[in-house]
C-alpha cells in the first residue's frame, strides 16, 4: 500500500473514531462516501508519488530539456504574435499546424508554460533531496529564476512612453504577452523631456547603388568611397574624383558632396553629376541604376534629461541606454529617439519585482555550477 | 567583394601559421611539436591582430561577424593550449588549427570596412565578459564536437584506452564549455536588463542560445546513466555543437530575425 496509503488509512480511522465516540452514531452514510474518496486520494497520493519520483530522475530531466529546447527552436523560426492569415500566406501548409499546436504564440501558450511548471516542480523536488550542497544550490537557482519570471510574468509593468521636449507625460502604454497591446496606465507622478543629446560617431560617406526591377530601386551594393575610388557596374564606370566635408563639423547633418565622372565602357565621353547628401536616387544614363551618396553617422549615444514631479517633490535625471534611472518604484531606460522636426524620446518604464529573484537565482546556480565543477577536480 | 585594407598584417601572418601548423600536425609524428610551436605563433600574431583592432577602434573589436570569427580562432586556439596542459591528447592540435585555420578563411570573405561603431546598447562593461564567455566557451564545445565526430566516425579511436580518453576529453570539454556558456547567459541576461528594459525578450538568438545550453544540460543529465554512455554521448554532443553553430551563424538566415535585438552588422 505503501507510506502515503496507511497514513490517509490511519487518518480516516481516527476520523471515524472520533465522530462515532462524539456522536453516538455508528456507520453513517458517509462511511462508504469517505471510504471511496479515501481510495481515490490515496490513488492520487501514488500517482502523484509515481509522476514526482519519476520527474526527479535525470533521464526523465533530460527528456523535458530536449523537449523544451525543441519547443523554444519551434518559436525561433516562427513570427510570433501574428494574426492568421499571416500564417497562411508566409508557411503555407504549415499555417494550419502552426496555429493549431499554437506555435505562433509559443511562449505565452498554456503548453509552454505547463512545461516550464514541470520543470520548476521537478527542480523543487531535487532541492528537497539529500544531496550535496552545491548540487541542491544549482538546482534551486534554475527554480528562483522561474520564479522571478513568474513574479515579472504576473506582477511586473512594462510599458512605453514617447516624450517630446517640454512636455509632460504620465501615461505608458502596457506591454503584455509580449505585445503592446493598447492598454494604457497612469503613473503616480509625471515625467518631462527637459533636453536630449545625441552623440555621433564621426560621419562616413557611402555610395548606394540601386538597380531598378520589379518596378522599384533594389540596394545592389554599399560602397565606401574612401575605400575605392572606382566602381564598376554592369555597363558604367563611375570615378569618385573629389569628396569633401563641411569645414565647420560633421555632427548633424554635415554637407558632403561628391563629383562622379560617368563614362560608359564604349567611351561615349565623361559627363561629371554632383550629388548631394541625402539626396533621392539619381537616374544613370543607361537606365538601370541610380546612386546615392548618403552621410552615415550612427549614435554613439543619446540621452534625456529628465524631470520627475510628484506631488511632494521634484527630481531631475540623465537616463541613457545602459544606464536607466529610479523613482517611485519604477525604473525609467532610453530605449530610442526620432529627429526630424517632431523630435521625441522614447522611455521605457518597469516595475518588476521578479528581476531581482531572477538576478538572485543567477548567483545561486552560478555558485552551485562552480563548486560542482571545483568539488570534482578535487 | 574583398576589403583588403580591412585586414592588418597579422591577419595574414596568423591565417598562414595556422595553416602551417595544421600541416605539421598532419604530417608524420615528429613533426608534431614543430606544429605545436607554429599554433603557439599563430596564436601570438592573433593576439596582436585582435588587440591592435581594439586599440585602433578604440573598442572591443566583437561588433560584426568578420571579427567575431577572428575571435573564435583565438578562441579555439587558445581553448587548445590550455587544455594541452591538462590532457595529454597532442593530437587535437590539428584539429584546433584546422577549425582556426578556417575561421580566419570565413573570416576573409566577410571583411567589414563598416566597422567601428558600436550601437549605444553595446556600448557596457557586460559587453566584453559576455562575448568572451560565449567564445571561449564555444571553443571548447568545439573540441568536445571534434572528439565525438572521432569517436563515431573512425572506428580505430573506438579502442578501450584510446576511446575512453577520447570520451573523457569530449566530456571535460562540456562541462567546461557549459560553465562558460553559463557565465555569458547569465551575463547577458543582466545586462540585456539595462539595455533593453527586458532580462529575455524571446528574440531568436536568446532563444537558440537557450536552446543550446537545454542541449547541453541534457547531455549533463544523462552522461552517467549506462546507456548513455559511448556512442549515444557523443551523438548528443554532436547535436549540442551544432546548437551552437546555428546559434552564431545560422540564426541570422531565420525568418524572424527581422527587427531582432541580436543581429551582426
Amino acid at each position: 500500500m505503501g507510506r502515503p496509503a496507511l497514513i490517509v488509512i490511519l487518518a480516516f480511522l481516527t476520523l471515524w473514531a472520533v465522530q462515532g465516540l462524539r456522536s453516538g452514531i455508528s456507520a453513517p452514510w458517509w462511511i462508504p462516501a469517505a471510504l471511496l474518496v479515501c481510495a481515490a486520494a490515496i490513488a492520487a497520493a501514488r500517482a502523484m508519488g509515481f509522476v514526482l519520483r519519476d520527474l526527479l530522475r535525470p533521464g526523465y530531466g533530460a527528456a523535458l530539456f530536449v523537449f523544451l529546447a525543441i519547443w523554444v527552436a519551434a518559436g525561433a523560426w516562427v513570427v510570433q504574435g501574428k494574426d492568421a492569415a499571416y500564417y497562411h500566406v508566409h508557411y503555407g501548409i504549415l499555417a494550419r499546424p502552426i496555429l493549431a499546436l499554437t506555435l505562433d504564440r509559443v511562449f505565452y501558450c498554456g503548453w509552454f508554460r505547463g512545461l516550464l511548471l514541470l520543470m520548476g516542480f521537478s527542480l523543487v523536488g531535487v532541492v528537497l533531496q539529500r544531496r550535496s550542497w552545491s548540487f541542491r544550490l544549482l538546482h534551486l537557482g534554475v527554480a528562483v529564476v522561474l520564479l522571478g519570471g513568474l513574479v515579472s510574468q504576473f506582477i511586473g509593468v512594462r510599458g512605453y512612453m514617447e516624450l517630446r521636449p517640454h512636455r509632460a507625460g504620465d501615461r505608458i502604454l502596457v506591454q503584455e504577452n509580449g505585445h503592446f497591446g493598447g492598454r494604457m496606465q497612469a503613473l503616480p507622478f509625471s515625467v518631462t523631456l527637459n533636453e536630449f543629446r545625441i552623440d555621433r560617431y564621426p560621419a562616413r560617406v557611402q555610395l548606394k547603388v540601386f538597380r531598378r526591377g520589379g518596378g522599384r530601386f533594389r540596394l545592389q551594393r554599399i560602397v565606401d568611397p574612401r575605400r575605392e575610388s572606382r566602381l564598376k557596374l554592369d555597363q558604367v564606370f563611375l570615378e569618385v574624383a573629389a569628396m569633401g566635408q563641411d569645414a565647420a563639423g560633421q555632427k548633424e547633418s554635415p554637407r558632403i558632396w561628391a563629383d562622379m565622372r560617368l563614362r560608359k565602357q564604349a567611351g561615349n565621353g565623361a559627363r561629371t553629376f554632383r550629388v548631394e547628401a541625402d539626396t533621392r536616387p539619381v537616374l544613370l544614363p543607361d537606365g538601370n541604376h541610380a546612386v546615392e551618396l548618403k552621410s552615415v553617422s550612427p549614435p554613439r549615444e543619446y540621452a534625456s534629461l529628465l524631470t520627475f514631479r510628484d506631488k511632494t517633490r521634484t527630481r531631475e535625471e540623465w537616463v541613457r541606454v545602459n544606464h536607466p534611472v529610479r523613482y517611485g518604484g519604477y525604473r525609467f531606460f532610453q530605449s530610442g529617439y526620432r529627429g526630424g522636426n517632431d523630435p521625441l524620446s522614447g522611455i521605457t518604464v518597469k516595475k518588476d519585482p521578479g528581476f531581482p529573484v531572477v538576478v538572485a537565482g543567477l548567483l545561486f546556480f552560478l555558485a552551485g555550477l562552480f563548486s560542482m565543477s571545483l568539488g570534482r577536480r578535487k | 567583394m574583398i576589403h583588403w585594407h580591412a585586414h592588418s598584417l597579422f591577419f595574414f601572418i596568423s591565417l598562414g601559421l595556422y595553416a602551417l601548423s595544421g600541416l605539421a600536425f598532419l604530417a608524420v609524428r615528429r613533426t608534431r611539436r614543430w606544429g605545436e610551436a607554429l599554433l603557439v605563433l599563430a596564436w601570438l600574431a592573433n593576439t596582436i591582430l585582435i588587440v591592435g583592432a581594439w586599440v585602433r577602434l578604440g573598442q572591443p573589436p566583437f561588433q560584426t561577424l568578420y571579427q567575431s570569427l577572428v575571435f573564435f580562432s583565438w578562441a579555439v586556439a587558445l581553448v587548445y593550449l590550455f587544455l594541452r596542459l591538462v590532457a595529454p591528447l597532442s593530437r587535437m592540435g590539428g584539429v584546433a588549427a584546422a577549425c582556426a585555420l578556417a575561421a580566419m578563411v570565413f573570416a576573409f570573405f566577410k571583411a567589414d570596412p563598416g566597422a567601428g561603431m558600436l550601437p549605444p546598447a553595446l556600448r557596457s562593461p557586460w559587453f566584453v565578459p559576455h562575448v568572451m564567455a560565449y567564445f571561449i566557451g564555444y571553443g571548447a564545445l568545439f573540441f568536445s564536437f571534434a572528439c565525438a565526430l572521432m569517436f563515431l566516425v573512425m572506428p580505430g579511436m573506438r579502442e578501450k584506452t584510446l576511446g575512453a580518453d577520447l570520451l573523457r576529453f569530449m566530456d571535460g570539454a562540456i562541462r567546461g564549455g557549459f560553465l562558460l556558456i553559463s557565465i555569458g547567459l547569465a551575463i547577458g541576461i543582466v545586462w540585456a536588463e539595462a539595455a533593453w528594459a527586458a532580462y529575455w525578450s524571446w528574440d531568436p538568438k536568446e532563444n537558440w542560445a537557450l536552446v543550446t545550453w537545454l542541449v547541453y544540460l541534457a547531455y549533463l543529465h544523462l552522461r552517467n546513466r549506462p546507456h548513455w554512455r559511448g556512442k549515444a554521448a557523443a551523438w548528443l554532443a554532436v547535436a549540442g555543437f551544432l546548437a551552437v553553430l546555428f546559434t552564431y551563424l545560422g540564426v541570422n538566415y531565420l525568418p524572424t530575425i527581422t527587427g531582432a535585438l541580436h543581429a551582426y552588422q
